[in-house]
């Protein structure tokens, strides 16, 4: 028994040597680094050295709601990241049916050629996807020029220099952007579920709904769930970049995002102090938020993601 | 790789009507959804072989006017493009390799029950996702390490992903218990179990951890931007970028050059900063293309258990 | 499986050894191809003071250049010339290129190149630091930067903490005309029309900016499109400019404050009469500005598209006749192509009567950016870094920046005047012979982008600018109707000859200073401020009425102020002063 127990216990270390070395990866990779965060506490500006005559303490922190202006701009920039955050969150299961009833195609040419075609607009850059939103949606752009030529349209319409349902259209942007390509994910999974349950199922004369239901999204619910987790841990980064092309006056005090707001506020060497203090402030929410959300899920569903 | 060719036998089932419907909404639905995807890159396509000044102008929008291939040669015409190409292929296929076998086996590691401190190491690995220093460390630590002017500077920092892993210890969770058990009742030892039984099994989770490893090795170019500045090290992303960037400095330029207002207006007229850029994507995203129904392939189904077990 | 996983296994060894390989010979590769080089290269080397310099050895120059718009390697005509002359690898390091990122990582190593290019406020910082070499001893042994020894010696003294007058930088652009005159044919931003249409709306004389307006309104009237039938407006406007040039507000107007002879510093206002007042002021002239674009915009003659599209969007607008007003000098260079200055339909300054131009004159000290050279470098490298600059500030090297190659892009008369040749070359790319490199001209053109030596200045073998538009030659070739008939109604030849002539053009003399850069709460401050600034400045041009546009304007300057604006304008006043002061000693010396 003891001979056994030892066993156990060596095969328990041989196995974290197996992964110790990985582990040494991340620990120079993710952790070493982190002693950067000590920044955030200076006032720091490149060339001057870091030295303790500069030491600020949590000044950073407070910029953000050091006057009213900023309170109040912080809260719409909180706004904004928490409603489009929160869209996507709620369409979160957006690329998991898109991966399934595009599994369900049974022509394997047309299932092919969707499943390429999807993944490509996450190859375009967002500046390039403003520069062609431009030549569809500007004053002389297609569709006015369409709409115009049709008499729909009496004067052309202002698309892009508009805040109306803006949180919406970049949702939609970035939908269409991503979902083909987060799908993948899940079309991975379908390919994972075991062939024979569906057979069975089948033969018991299920019909497709039905095998989609009980079959195919129990079996994708463990994936959706981690994704879901790790997004939401994540809900305080939207990016900058596609609001960044997206911005303008009319539409800033709705598309301001936190990122983009500290990427403006941060701009120049001068704040590098500033975004640090930023970064680590959004790195601890992060964590706090894995930690709440596997918390919960141990309570509803039993076990943790992590 | 051979229950890929097995055709799967001829449904004769009956398709009730409302899977008809369903079946009918799915293929409008998709189509369009096609549609949005495919016009935006014809576009850009159509637009990088017409005639600049129109293209410009946004007067073409559903076929190429005045085609030249001025934008493609011109890009071939870089200098050093050849190396940067090679460096950009060995970067992609080196670190996809080593992404997708160090993902896969920590993650097949973090479901060993056995493994000492499992759960601890895990959640270690799993929160970095959210870290970010900040780049002066990240840069001082890479330099400290060597990696900086150093091929294995694009490899190294990226190799071990937390994202990847969580996918693949998801993925290999969700395969039947009874796959390892049978194999240790055999006798096989960690690494057998891994390499004999996971790897065949977790296929479709590698193709796609390889799909998206390799789409951010190819993609990256901000790494090159602050670590290297030996342009023998130089990626084809990087020198595109540089491309685009020429193309696009006339603020710049013109803000210094109050002195020489000639130089600017004769370089303004040279730029064409959205054709170059259209012209890239479609150089950088063609390989991708060619390159993704390979790993397509692998998420065929139909090789689970019956397959290991045979 | 395994067979696949053992292939691709394999490949990735083979890739990596091949990779380590194939660095070692290309390395190795640069080398060999020196005969043809090296052997052109050693032409005795140059002296400096009584030593001869060898360029046996290959070196490679790193040059942290703020400049730079390219990262890499220079190559084509230019790179063989270095490799020629000097047997000097130029590698640049560009942010303009890598981001702010560039700038923090490589201080933060404590090296930033052998040869640097920075921003005058930050080069002071890195003398401070220990950053730079200080070349007080050595400057002295080469000729032609010692011709500009009273200005690199001005400059210096300016640095904070270098009272002993030690050499540390080269200003860029200097001049050898004088720091108060004014060389150029036109102003950087002033009013441009066409010179058909103003013909043809009978050509009035504009009072003030509504009579422009009215201009403006006619001229859209008798042409609302193009001849392609797109529609053409009286201006179009961009917003991806905004913030920047050491100015606060949305670029289009801040040019535009100039035109009554007002400049703005950061968040202040420099008047004509050396006085500074807060941007905001309402009485002040960048709201003036705003208003203009906001009457034009009720009046209809502004682009609808303003708001969205970015300059890549607007230069084919310009390029195609969709615009009637063009405010920046270089903008004409869209749409002035030969043919059309020849039957009269271009671009040229119409004076708007109530208006008085402000304009920096020549940058005598030099335009605000610094070279220097790195403290890392060796003794060696060291020398062979001061002959290339000092061959960079020699008339020779100065041909090659500011014209090219001779033979390719110009050619020497007898008289010793010169005469241009392949005018396009830059535009164009066109290619140039092996014999001097090949490859495109423009592909190849000096990637430092900055000069010593400003092109306005005077070139002692010819007598004239080294700038090729105000060659004898040139202006010979480009004398057309459309200059006669404007040089006979407003009585000069060129726009700054008419503006000094009937004294409305108001010069800023150079001087030689170094500013304080922002600490990092004003820069906070600052950006914070320029957010709100610009956003409510489109919000305003946009508005339908001209209450709107006041209550948007009281809206805006309530929000800056609560926003600690005060503190940037006190910050600004003290640092442009510091200016001030010296370009009223610079006056009063004149």
């Amino acid at each position: 028994m003891k001979l056994l127990e030892n066993k156990r216990k060596l095969r328990s270390l041989r196995e974290f040597l197996y992964i110790l070395p990985f582990l040494v990866l991340v620990a120079i990779f993710a952790y070493y680094p982190l002693y950067g965060w000590f920044y955030a506490f200076f006032d720091y500006k490149p060339p001057f050295p870091l030295t303790w005559d500069r030491f600020v303490g949590f000044k950073w922190f407070h910029t953000m709601v050091s006057n009213k202006v900023r309170i109040a701009q912080l809260l719409s920039v909180l706004r904004n990241t928490f409603a489009i955050s929160g869209i996507s969150l709620a369409f979160s299961w957006f690329p998991m049916m898109f991966a399934i009833f595009l599994n369900e195609i049974k022509c394997t040419a047309f299932k092919k050629f969707v499943q390429t075609v999807t993944t490509l607009p996450n190859f375009i850059s967002w500046v390039l996807v403003y520069s062609i939103a431009y030549s569809v949606f500007s004053s002389t752009g297609a569709i006015n020029t369409v709409a115009m030529s049709l008499g729909l349209l009496e004067e052309p319409k202002i698309f892009l220099a508009s805040s109306d349902h803006i949180w919406l259209k970049m949702w939609l942007w970035l939908t269409w952007k991503n979902a083909g390509w987060a799908a993948i994910m899940y079309i991975a999974a379908i390919a994972g579920i075991d062939e024979e349950l569906i057979t069975a199922a089948k033969v018991d004369g299920a019909s497709r709904m039905k095998i989609i239901w009980h079959i195919t999204i129990p079996c994708l619910l463990p994936t959706y769930f981690v994704i879901v987790m790790l997004n939401l841990a994540n809900f305080l980064s939207n990016g900058f970049e596609q609001f960044y092309v997206f911005q303008n006056a009319f539409n800033k005090e709705y598309i301001q995002v936190l990122d983009l707001y500290v990427y403006n506020l941060a701009m120049g060497s001068g704040g590098y102090s500033l975004s640090v203090a930023v970064s680590m402030f959004k790195s601890i929410v992060s964590v706090v938020l894995l930690c709440i959300t596997n918390g919960i899920s141990k309570l509803v569903r039993g076990h943790g993601f992590i | 790789m051979s229950g890929s060719r097995q055709k799967t036998p001829k449904r004769k089932m009956q398709m009730s009507l409302g899977d008809r419907i369903i079946s009918f909404f799915t293929y409008i639905v998709y189509s369009i959804f096609a549609f949005v995807c495919v016009y935006p890159f014809y576009y850009i396509f159509i637009n990088s072989i017409s005639a600049n000044n129109l293209s410009e102008k946004g007067k073409v929008l559903f076929w190429p006017m005045q085609v030249h291939f001025t934008n493609y040669i011109n890009v071939l015409k870089i200098p050093d493009l050849f190396n940067a190409l090679k460096v950009s292929v060995a970067r992609t296929v080196v670190g996809t390799v080593l992404t997708v076998l160090f993902s896969a086996f920590l993650g097949y590691m973090f479901t060993r029950e056995t493994l000492w401190g499992r759960k601890f190491w895990y959640r270690f690995v799993v929160v970095t996702m959210y870290f970010n220093a900040g780049i002066i460390p990240w840069f001082i630590t890479m330099m400290n390490l060597r990696l900086t002017n150093n091929f294995w500077g694009y490899i190294w920092p990226v190799v071990v992903q937390p994202f990847y892993v969580v996918l693949c210890k998801t993925f290999v969770e969700s395969t039947p218990k009874e796959l390892q058990e049978a194999a240790e009742i055999d006798g096989a030892g960690t690494l057998t179990i891994f390499f004999r039984v996971m790897l065949p099994v977790i296929k479709p989770i590698l193709a796609t951890i390889a799909i998206f490893a390799a789409v951010a090795q190819w993609n990256s170019f901000q790494d090159t931007l602050i670590l290297m500045t030996d342009s023998k090290l130089f990626t084809l992303q990087f020198v595109l970028y540089q491309y685009i960037n020429q193309a696009n400095s006339l603020r710049g330029l013109i803000n210094n050059a109050s002195g020489t207002v000639d130089i600017a207006a004769s370089l303004a007229k040279a730029q064409t900063a959205t054709s170059i850029r259209m012209t890239v994507t479609i150089i950088v995203v063609t390989p991708i293309i060619l390159v993704y129904p390979i790993f397509q392939r692998f998420f065929v189904k139909g090789i689970m258990i019956g397959a290991v077990k045979g | 499986m395994k067979r696949l996983l053992s292939i691709l296994l394999v490949v990735c060894l083979v890739l990596s050894v091949a990779l380590t390989g194939c660095g070692d010979t290309t390395g190795k590769g640069a080398g060999p191809d020196t005969p043809s080089g090296g052997g052109t290269s050693t032409d005795g080397g140059s002296t400096g003071g009584d030593r001869v310099i060898s360029h046996d050895k290959e070196i490679t120059i790193d040059n942290y250049n703020v400049a730079a718009n390219y990262q890499g390697v220079q190559s084509g005509w230019f790179g063989k010339l270095l490799k020629d002359k000097f047997n000097i690898t130029l590698n640049i390091l560009a942010p303009q290129v890598a981001g702010d990122a560039l700038y923090q990582t490589r201080i933060s190593s404590g090296n930033l190149g052998d040869l640097i290019v920075l921003e005058g406020s930050d080069f002071a910082d890195c003398v401070q630091n220990g950053l730079i070499r200080d070349i007080t001893e050595e400057i002295k042994n080469w000729p032609n930067l010692m011709e500009y020894f009273h200005q690199i010696e001005t400059y210096n003294k300016s640095i904070p903490g270098n009272e002993a007058g030690k050499i540390y930088g080269i200003p860029c652009q200097m001049t050898n005309t004088s720091p108060t005159a004014y060389s150029q044919d036109v102003i950087y931003s002033s009013p441009q029309l066409r010179w058909d249409l103003y013909q043809a709306i009978g050509a009035p004389e504009i009072r003030d900016l509504d009579g422009l307006l009215d201009a403006l309104e006619a001229m859209q009237k008798i042409h609302p499109t193009n001849e392609e039938g797109e529609p053409a407006y009286a201006m179009t406007l961009w917003p991806d400019w905004d913030g920047g040039d050491n100015m606060m507000g949305i670029a289009n107007v801040v040019q535009l404050t100039t035109w009554y002879g007002e400049k703005i510093k950061g968040s202040v206002v420099l008047k004509p009469d050396g006085t500074f007042y807060k941007l905001t002021d309402k009485n002040g002239t960048y709201r003036k500005m705003l208003r203009f674009l906001y009457d034009a915009q009720r009046r209809g003659i502004v682009d609808p598209d303003s708001m969205d599209q970015d300059w890549n969007a607007v230069y084919p607008k310009i390029a195609a006749g969709r615009v009637h007003l063009l405010w920046y000098s270089w903008q004409g260079g869209f749409w002035n192509t030969a043919e059309r200055l020849a039957d009269g339909t271009a671009f040229i300054f119409v004076p708007v009567m109530d208006q008085n131009y402000y304009a920096d004159s020549d940058t005598y000290y030099g335009s605000g950016r610094v070279f220097g050279i790195g403290s890392g470098v060796d003794e060696e490298k060291f020398l062979r870094l001061m002959e290339f600059l000092d061959w960079y500030a020699s008339p020779d090297g100065l041909e090659y920046q500011h014209i090219g190659i001779e033979g390719f892009n110009y050619t020497r008369g007898s008289d010793g005047k010169l005469t241009i040749k392949n005018e396009n070359a830059l535009m164009d790319n066109l290619p140039v012979p092996e014999e001097w490199g090949g490859g495109g001209f423009n592909d190849g053109n000096n990637a430092i982008n900055q000069w010593i030596v400003d092109a306005i200045s005077i070139n002692p073998k010819t007598g004239e600018p080294y700038s090729r538009t105000y060659w004898s030659t040139y202006k010979e070739a480009t004398r057309t109707e459309m200059k006669r008939q404007w040089a006979e109604k407003f009585g000069a030849e060129e726009p700054a000859e008419w503006m000094k002539k009937n004294n409305k053009l108001i010069v800023s003399p150079n001087v030689s200073v170094t500013l304080p850069t922002d600490p990092n709460d004003i820069a906070v401050i600052r950006n914070s401020c320029e957010e709100i600034l610009e956003e409510y400045s489109w919000k305003m041009i946009f508005c339908g009425s001209d209450d709107k546009f006041d209550a948007l304007w009281d809206e805006m300057v309530a929000k800056m102020d609560g926003n600690d604006f005060d503190l940037v304008v006190q910050f600004d006043l003290e640092k442009w002063q510091i200016e001030l002061d010296a370009k009223k000693a610079a006056m009063e010396n004149q």
